[in-house]
């Protein structure tokens, strides 16, 4: 189990290396002139040259690159562009905001389509089962953008129970209470599709396991059918709803961006989305680079808890712990 | 094996349960703030160097020009008034304008106000050896003519600045101090100690407002400036919050959580107003949006062509449906805004069969393809789409080239390349001088954005007439004159519309002005409950 852990942990420093040449590339692949965007489209030849020598834009690329992964790898993600100020401090502060909201979207989805998946697969071919199944399938299929505006009409402002936009008040806001209140509608929207399918996903593993041959052993054995699905499937089951779960809170954090505009959440998504307007070419490197990072992290911490729940994997993929 | 199972679920919901019954609605307001939803994040707080609407209309609560657009009126043709300066001069031969500046004005940071403060403003981008000179300040004041016009600054003594320009110039307040970008007065130690690079997060003027905080992409936060020489603000605080989605921004309002929005989406207007919001517009906004012609392509030569596209493109039509009437259209290059804009004034009205006559005799007859670079800005290109419509019904194919904004921005400055027939901009400025900069020979790029490469000698005799012109009825006679000679012989240009700017006001907002500009004042705004 160590052993895995630390190869899988080894496997992600060439993942990472790979997405950091891929992000300073960016700036290379980009259309137009880095130059002009600094400068104002009407900036004389002369005066883009000086800056393009400043920069270091003149040298090679492996050299640029290897600078830039240096200064990347204290921390600093340079200059914003846009807002002349270094991009950590815009894109970090931002990073932890789109975590908050996908992260409960996350265990909303989880919860949400964890238990209906489990519940629909005991009772599969009931009246129950169809109608929730119908249901998610349903929820799961709404629009992101048009569910999010849906719950603000509702909830917002017709009802007036929880705020439309942002994730304070913009006047005295602040404190975990406000922050709460303002998080419900954005989180709850996201969850949706990432629920239905973890539903989905959990209900199919669910009575696939529950027909294997070893369950129906159990059965004949007499144990009480609470028994079975807890400790006998529900474990064997697990491992493809992992890694289902830990893809959904990767795309969560970077898809998120949608209901980011619609509730005007000041996340990430939004900073990305601006810059690649604005062509802020270092702040779109350094959220995609956090954004991988994190991707890297879960698919991490998916296969480390895959290894833990099921010998198999470790035997197959990095030797069996003696 | 349900209870253990449901218990999550059931914590979730109580959570949520409590969070609603918790909320306090936004109705209580201890502090005055004013929150005013933007469509756009804005550009940086350095009104140097940049030019964009939503950087110009924080720039102007932080910082002051030496003479401004009186903002509190919200009549046309609008007004100059002293800001920095009481009061001025200009020489009986136009070339020298000499500045009395306000005493006893301080920057935010304590710093005071007064010639040398001019003066070192100016340099950061007329003198390349001063230590605060900008390049980047430089690019944009001589693509806006800045630099051009001035031949010198002078400080006469501690509070006379005169400024020499190269020739004659009447448009020169308007042009120079009043425009794009406007030439607002930086505190001289601000720049100093931060650097010109560190003047966006670091924006100190003389302004009713003092910077607080900017959250990028989320809000920018004011605060009132205690020490203003002229009226305080009414507000304790102003905080501009970006809400780029529509329909966002309508729900950000009528849910109470900001008092202002601009540009509400047109077909929404209505049944906000509906909800007992207060909608307020402009109908002489300077705004034009309009194509131009790339008079250098040898397709477009005939002038017949030109005029037959302005025939065709039904503009009533594009106001009515697509703008719900929140616009009007144009028949001229002079926006609705300036001084010299002359509401009677008629070129082209929508006449198709007109349209395809002209096509005929030009040798169109078959039909022609022409190339239309197009901008997304989005608004869903809704109205190239219906001008690519009216003109299929003259025979004449559009393609769309849809740029990204700033693509399209590095294709427009430059000029018209060969492979485009005609593209489009939204623009719109207080000075009629601005028709001169796009059809003035000498304003081809990289000198002016004449992006259409017309030139007419007779004109341009015309346009530097009009500029050495000291009467200002007399000037805007001279600017119609050349602008409808243009319009109805040459056309270089199709004007679409004039935008009336509209903006939704929560009921409790008083004292806010849609004066005939893009930006706007908010000092005199207040908060009745």
């Amino acid at each position: 189990m160590v052993r895995f852990t630390i190869g899988r942990i080894l496997l992600v420093v060439p993942v990472l290396l790979g997405v950091s040449i891929i992000v300073f590339m960016l700036v290379q692949l980009a259309p137009g002139d880095v130059t002009s965007t600094l400068l104002g489209p009407m900036a004389s030849e002369n005066a883009k040259e000086v800056l393009r020598a400043e920069m270091g834009l003149d040298r090679p690329l492996p050299v640029q690159y290897g600078k830039w992964l240096a200064a990347v790898l204290q921390g600093d993600f340079g200059t914003s562009w846009v807002h002349k100020r270094p991009v950590s401090e815009i894109i970090f502060p931002k990073f932890v905001n789109t975590a908050l909201l996908a992260g409960s979207a996350a265990l909303i989805a989880y919860v949400l389509g964890f238990s209906s998946g489990v519940f629909t697969a005991a009772k599969a071919g009931t009246l129950f089962d169809r109608i929730v199944t119908a249901l998610m399938l349903i929820l799961g299929s709404i629009p992101l953008y048009w569910g999010g505006l849906v719950l603000v009409f509702l909830f917002a402002l017709t009802w007036r129970w929880l705020p439309a936009t942002g994730m304070t008040k913009t006047i005295g806001g602040g404190g975990a209470l406000d922050v709460l209140t303002h998080l419900v509608l954005p989180a709850v929207a996201a969850s949706l599709p990432s629920a239905a399918l973890i539903s989905r996903i959990t209900r199919a593993t669910m009575i696939e396991t529950l027909s294997q041959n070893y369950i129906r052993v159990a059965r004949a054995k007499g144990i009480r059918r609470a028994i079975i699905l807890r400790k006998h499937a529900l474990r064997n089951a697990l491992p493809p709803i992992v890694t289902v779960g830990g893809m959904e809170l990767g795309y969560l954090l970077g898809g998120i961006v949608l209901i980011e505009v619609v509730f005007a959440w000041p996340g990430l998504g939004f900073v990305v989305y601006n810059a690649i307007i604005g062509r802020d070419l270092p702040t779109v490197q350094g959220a995609v680079l956090i954004l991988a990072l994190a991707f890297v992290l879960i698919n991490l911490t998916v296969d480390v808890v895959n290894a833990y729940l099921d010998p198999a994997t470790r035997a197959a993929e990095g030797g069996v712990d003696r | 094996m349900l209870r253990s199972l449901l218990r999550p679920v059931i914590a979730t919901a109580a959570v949520a349960g409590f969070a609603g019954a918790v909320f306090v609605s936004d109705s209580a307001r201890a502090e005055s703030t004013f929150v005013y939803g933007m469509p756009a994040d804005h550009s940086v707080l350095d009104p140097h160097v940049t030019c964009g609407w939503m950087a110009k209309m924080v720039n102007y609560q932080i910082y002051e020009g030496l003479v401004e657009i009186d903002l509190h009126s919200a009549d046309w043709p609008t007004k100059l008034k002293g800001q920095l300066a009481e009061s001025w001069e200009i020489s009986d031969d136009g070339t020298e304008y000499t500045f009395h500046l306000r005493q006893g004005v301080r920057f935010h940071d304590g710093t005071p106000f007064n010639a040398d403060a001019v003066k070192f403003n100016f340099d950061r981008f007329l003198d390349k050896d001063a230590p605060q000179f900008s390049e980047t300040a430089y690019a944009y004041m001589d693509f806006i003519r800045m630099i051009g016009d001035i031949k010198s600054v002078d400080v006469i003594d501690d509070f006379t600045v005169k400024i020499t320009l190269n020739g004659p110039n009447y448009e020169f307040l308007r042009t120079g101090m009043e425009d794009c970008p406007q030439m607002y007065i930086i505190s001289p130690t601000a720049i100093e100690t931060h650097g010109n690079e560190g003047i966006p997060l670091n924006p100190i003027g003389t302004g009713p407002f003092k910077f607080v905080e900017r959250d990028p992409t989320v809000s920018t936060t004011l605060v009132r400036n205690d020490d203003y020489w002229g009226e305080n603000a009414k507000v304790d605080r102003l905080i501009f919050r970006i809400l780029e989605d529509p329909a966002t921004r309508v729900n950000a309002l009528l849910a109470g959580e900001v008092h202002a929005i601009q540009d509400p989406p047109w077909d929404e207007i209505e049944s906000i107003v509906e909800e007992g919001f207060v909608l307020t517009t402009n109908e002489n906004a300077p705004t034009i949006w309009y194509l131009s012609f790339n008079m250098r392509h040898p397709l477009m030569q005939d002038p017949r062509l030109r005029q037959a596209i302005n025939y065709a493109i039904n503009k009533e039509g594009i106001a009515e449906q697509i703008l719900h009437g929140y616009g009007k259209p144009a028949h001229g290059m002079l926006n609705a805004g300036t001084y010299a804009y002359d509401p009677d004034f008629v070129s082209y009205t929508y006449d198709p069969d007109k349209a395809r006559e002209l096509l005929e005799e030009a040798g169109f007859g078959d039909g022609l393809d022409l190339d239309f670079d197009v901008m997304i800005y989005g608004t869903g290109e809704l109205t190239e789409k219906w001008i690519q419509r009216d003109l299929k019904k003259v025979g004449i194919n559009l393609n769309l080239n849809k740029m990204e904004w700033l693509a399209y921005l590095d294709k427009w400055v430059p000029g018209m390349a060969e492979d485009v027939h005609m593209n489009e901009m939204v623009w719109g400025e207080q000075t009629p001088r601005w028709t001169a900069f796009g059809y003035r020979c000498d304003r081809v790029p990289p000198h002016g954005n004449n992006i259409g490469w017309y030139c007419n000698e007779d004109m341009d005799k015309l346009f530097q007439q009009a500029l050495e012109t000291a009467d200002e009825a007399e000037r805007a006679e001279l600017y119609q004159e050349a602008d409808s000679w243009i319009m109805l012989n040459d056309p270089a240009n199709a004007p679409i519309y004039h935008y009336f700017n509209p903006i939704a006001l929560h009921p409790s907002v008083t004292g806010f002005t849609n004066a005939p500009s893009n930006w706007w004042d908010f000092s005199r705004v207040e908060l009745t409950e």
